[in-house]
């Protein structure tokens, strides 16, 4: 009783240190991971909504224009509104996942079983517990809510007009960027727009910084998409050589020849060492940057020019850098639940049986058979990117991070400047206000 | 055991989610250095008619080249701002009439662009500004705006005159920060002081700065780091207000007291240090130029009576 009393009490307490970590979706997304149906197309999703974000914040960092006019920064930042929530299950509901779901995941709970967690529940209560969670629990993940309210916020309500989340890009090149979807027009009528995160931040730095800043960055960013390039490649060879999944479940080992796996592991060894290279030369180019924002920072103390438009779109990149960082955690936390579950839970050899239970729903649920042709299709497919993405993935999450803290840091500092002053202005005001009334006489016409 | 868990999270959480404390901040006004300042220092003019010696002054030529590459009122932009930046802090006066030997500003349009679309306006405005006397040239240097707006709604967005008025704009305050000190701000934190001195501080923050020092300076409780450090702050804002030296000097034997008492090694205590330190050198240098300055506007004023202008 009182080991069990204190694995709770542990348990809680790392809960509240990861809740305080991490935020509320990170935290709800390992608890909902705790009691699903252990499938590889739940981890490949969300694989996927861990990419989704992590393209994201490389739209936010890299793509989106912004202003001091404009919205999204504030919108990005703020909880999931019931509105938002309608559309983001309206949106997805008849995607088909979300369609089929509730009909996949009994077959698949009997085939396949619970989670790990969920089966200790069970035990200690004495039944099937995952039946009922089943029933209960919202088949959008908390952090799918967060990467489609951003897809909201970035392209706007209508539909027709956002990327797939759920379709992964096949180009090693391209990992950061959706394949479809037409970003919203940024509202900048009254400030300058500026084509990017970075561009707007260097804009606040002091004039003599600028044009160093610019090519600074310009290099790092070159040696991030070199590198990125590499994990991605490496990924999808491994993937390859795994012979992780097929449509049929057995392994491709077998139908790889002798000269094609050692071609694959020559060209392995020939990215490992390329790749810690590249890994060097980003590592270099990062620090020559984040140096110049270093001492850009220490001109700005002394140097802060607080007019309005300044102050405006400072707030702005310092909402988007903040929320950067708390998206890249919420990528983090994306992949490693999905990462953990695979090590833990015999996913990968149960994936036969995954396709299979797909197909017996299929086949019980004829109405469904062609959004179950997509799930499986689109499951194949994505498994095979899932090493790759979470290899880029992470890589690009962290970057971002890092990045998106010194962008905060340098617009901390106009931010804090500017409600110091106009506190100052406010009080004053206040103070002089409240001295003249004072110092008024009274009029004989008021005695 | 669970207990020390418990705390631990908690602790942790409480960290993670308020964060370092930091104290109360102010801003407080400030000069940003000329970039070019070396440059500049070579403009220097000496006058034997002068008697307040040396002085540092441009006198701007109107007729601004390549204007027809832009709209007519560009000249006007371009001169009213360089006239009011320099005039923030008056490092270098305007020369009235300018003489042989007086330095002259000429400015030239390389580029100007202005792009309409449905939703969308831009000017792109490019001037070359060259300071030199005779065949000397100190100064040439072109500098570069771009001014960007989109909106949903067209009504919402500004007219060429107003984007090519923001783009002189920009192009001036970069040349002028340049070649001369501007008015800019900065951010000072406040050390924590006992609770019966606390109030000095909510008074600082209210811009009430002679109230605070009288209050620190009748403190009878003890004096360290950072009652030293606060009272230097103290200080270097009211002085700053007025631009007072004396009132640095003060806040400069405040700094070095609390630098003896500890501040050496605390980073907040040597940034601040380190700021007011450059900006005290530049303030001094900065009214020390304008006064001789002054010498050259009498000397001018009273040569050409009411005219302002030789070029007008």
């Amino acid at each position: 009783m009182v080991k069990l009393r204190s694995v709770t009490i542990q348990a809680g307490a790392a809960v509240a240190l990861l809740m305080s970590m991490t935020g509320c979706s990170t935290l709800k997304e390992g608890l909902a991971s705790q009691v699903e149906v252990p499938t590889l197309e739940k981890q490949a999703n969300r694989v996927a909504v861990g990419m989704t974000i992590v393209r994201e914040n490389n739209i936010m960092a890299m793509k989106m224009p912004i202003s001091g006019d404009a919205l999204w920064p504030a919108q990005v930042a703020a909880d999931i509104s019931d509105a938002q929530a309608k559309i983001i299950v309206r949106a997805l509901k008849n995607g088909p996942y979300y369609s089929t779901i509730r009909y996949s995941e009994p077959i698949q709970r009997k085939m396949l079983g619970s989670s790990g967690g969920m089966n200790a529940l069970s035990k200690a209560a004495g039944f099937d517990m995952g039946a009922i969670a089943g029933t209960v629990s919202d088949p959008i993940s908390p952090l799918t809510y967060r990467a489609i309210q951003k897809i909201i916020i970035l392209y706007g309500k209508d539909r027709s007009n956002w990327p797939d989340p759920f379709k992964f890009d096949s180009s090693l090149e391209s990992f950061l960027d959706f394949k479809d979807g037409k970003m919203k027009m940024v509202e900048a009528g009254t400030t300058d727009v500026y084509e990017t995160l970075g561009d707007a931040l260097i804009s606040l730095t002091p004039t003599n910084y600028q044009k160093d800043l610019k090519l600074a960055r310009d290099d790092m960013l070159k040696a991030y998409a070199n590198t990125a390039g590499l994990e991605g490649e490496k990924g999808s060879l491994q993937a390859k050589l795994k012979g992780m999944l097929t449509q049929t479940g057995t392994s491709k080992k077998s139908s790889l020849s002798h000269e094609e796996r050692v071609n694959i592991n020559d060209r392995l060894a020939q990215i490992d060492t390329d790749l810690s290279q590249a890994k060097a030369d980003a590592d270099e180019k990062e620090k020559i940057y984040f140096t110049l924002l270093d001492d850009a920072t220490i001109a700005l103390k002394s140097d802060i020019r607080l007019d309005e438009d300044q102050i405006k779109l400072a707030k702005n990149v310092n909402l988007v850098s903040k929320e950067i960082q708390t998206s890249a955690t919420e990528a983090y936390s994306a992949f490693g639940v999905a990462i953990s579950n695979i090590a833990g839970q015999p996913i990968i050899q149960n994936f036969p049986k995954e396709l299979q239970s797909l197909a017996i729903a299929a086949a019980r649920f004829p109405r469904y058979a062609e959004k179950f042709k997509i799930r499986i299709e689109r499951l194949v497919k994505n498994a095979i990117y899932f090493l790759p993405n979470i290899g880029i993935g992470t890589y690009y999450a962290h970057k971002q991070a890092v990045l998106a803290e010194k962008y905060e840091d340098i617009t901390s500092i106009i931010v804090e400047a500017a409600e110091a002053k106009a506190e100052a202005d406010k009080a004053a005001a206040e103070d002089e206000k409240k001295n003249s009334e004072e110092e008024t006489p009274v009029s004989e016409d008021t005695k | 055991m669970y207990r020390k868990y418990l705390v631990l999270a908690f602790s942790l959480s409480a960290f993670l989610i308020t964060g370092c404390a930091t104290g109360a901040k102010i801003t407080i006004p400030s000069y940003s250095p000329p970039r070019e300042e070396a440059k500049i220092k070579k403009m220097v003019t000496k006058d034997d008619e002068i008697p307040e010696g040396a002085y540092l002054a441009i006198a701007i030529n109107p007729d601004v080249l390549n204007i027809k590459r832009t709209i007519p009122k560009m000249k006007n932009y371009l001169i009213d701002n360089i006239k009011a930046k320099l005039t923030q802090t008056n490092f270098i006066a305007l020369n009235p009439i300018a003489g042989e030997n007086d330095v002259v500003l000429i400015m030239s349009i390389n580029n100007y662009q202005y792009k309409s679309a449905a939703n969308k306006r831009s000017v792109e405005l490019e001037v070359s500004f060259t300071l030199s006397r005779a065949a000397e040239e100190f100064l040439s240097k072109s500098y570069t705006a771009v001014k960007n707006r989109q909106s949903k709604d067209p009504l919402k967005l500004p007219s060429e005159s107003e984007l090519a008025s923001q783009a002189a704009k920009d192009v001036v305050e970069d040349f002028v920060s340049d070649i001369s000190p501007l008015k800019t701000f900065q951010l000072r934190e406040f050390k924590p002081l006992p609770d019966d001195i606390a109030y000095a501080i909510d008074y600082a923050k209210r811009r009430n700065y002679n109230g605070a020092i009288r209050a620190m300076e009748k403190y009878k409780g003890t004096r360290d780091m950072n009652f030293y450090y606060d009272l230097a702050i103290l200080y270097e804002a009211q002085a700053s207000m007025t631009e007072n030296l004396s009132g640095l000097e003060k806040a400069d034997e405040y700094y070095n007291m609390a630098l003896s008492r500890g501040g050496s090694k605390d980073e907040l205590v040597i940034s601040a240090k380190a700021r007011f330190d450059n900006f005290y050198e530049l303030l001094e240098k900065t009214k020390s130029q304008d006064a001789k300055n002054q010498g050259l506007i009498k000397n001018r004023s009273g040569e050409m009576g009411t005219s302002t202008d030789e070029f007008e």
